[in-house]
């Protein structure tokens, strides 16, 4: 297990290795917080009627995936 | 000659959809045949110092590549690029929502107070007309005389929660429909 986590992080210094685990924490994060606020404002849009012709939802939508193109390039390609 | 807001006048959206009278809207506490009159939200002129504050971390990047260009690889500065112009949308994106939402309602019964905290909390402050005894308008400052805003304040009788509205457009207009409608109520009481 250990030999297999070394050679997927395969990374020739120390630095690099946490610049990778920063990216993935801080990506994961972010895509919480994406998904949180995607949820939250299908919930306001429906308590409060506002004729935004879909602009916050399509906002939200392009946040989330925002965040989960960082999230994969993080663990794929950082 | 400044707008009259009677029965007569029309639907009418201004400053940027923060003065929104007669409009065609619904929300969640509405009661069956509850008219809205009024949707206020702040004044866009308040929400200036958040877009300069974007502006700023939007520009930190372009300074901050040049320093870290020699240490870290091209991949890592493109993540933290991304990463970074994400975070400003995200900030930025959270600033309207909390304009957009935390709105002032006046209908025909009630006037209400939404305060939405986007990720937290969520506040209905709610007065009937005939609990309201004073209507005022506040406006203190260069900023709110030029652009003609301030606060709004509903109050109620005794130890009752009043309503506030902060730094909404026109307050002098909106404390003159507020009474038209508390003065209605009156009347309907008495007869």
């Amino acid at each position: 297990m250990i030999d297999f986590f070394l050679a997927y992080i395969h990374y020739p210094d120390l630095f690099s290795m946490f610049i990778k685990l920063f990216g993935i924490v801080l990506s994961f994060l972010f895509t919480l917080y994406a998904f949180v606020i995607t949820r939250q404002v299908d919930v306001l849009i429906k308590t409060i009627q506002i004729h935004d012709n879909g602009i916050l939802k399509l906002a939200s939508m392009v946040q989330l995936i925002l965040s989960l193109i960082l999230l994969v390039y993080s663990i794929l390609i950082l | 000659m400044p707008t009259v807001y009677d029965v007569n006048t029309a639907q009418q959206h201004r400053v940027l959809h923060s003065f929104c009278y007669r409009p065609n809207t619904r929300f969640e506490e509405q009661q069956d045949g509850e008219k809205v009159i009024l949707v206020l939200r702040a004044h866009p002129i308040t929400q200036i110092p958040w877009m300069l504050t974007m502006l700023v971390l939007a520009c930190i990047p372009l300074l901050v590549n040049v320093a870290i260009a020699s240490s870290l690889s091209i991949v890592q500065i493109l993540f933290l690029n991304v990463f970074w112009y994400g975070f400003v949308f995200a900030y930025g994106y959270l600033k309207i929502l909390d304009w957009t939402f935390n709105v002032g309602i006046v209908t025909d019964r009630r006037v209400l107070d939404v305060d939405y905290n986007i990720i937290i909390s969520r506040e209905v402050t709610a007065t009937t007309m005939d609990d309201i005894v004073d209507a005022t308008s506040l406006s203190i400052g260069f900023l709110p005389s030029i652009f003609n805003y301030g606060h709004v304040t509903a109050q109620t009788p005794g130890t009752t929660q009043g309503i506030e509205f902060h730094s909404v457009p026109y307050p002098s207009e909106v404390v003159t429909i507020i009474n038209r409608f508390m003065d209605n109520r009156g009347r309907h009481r008495h007869d």
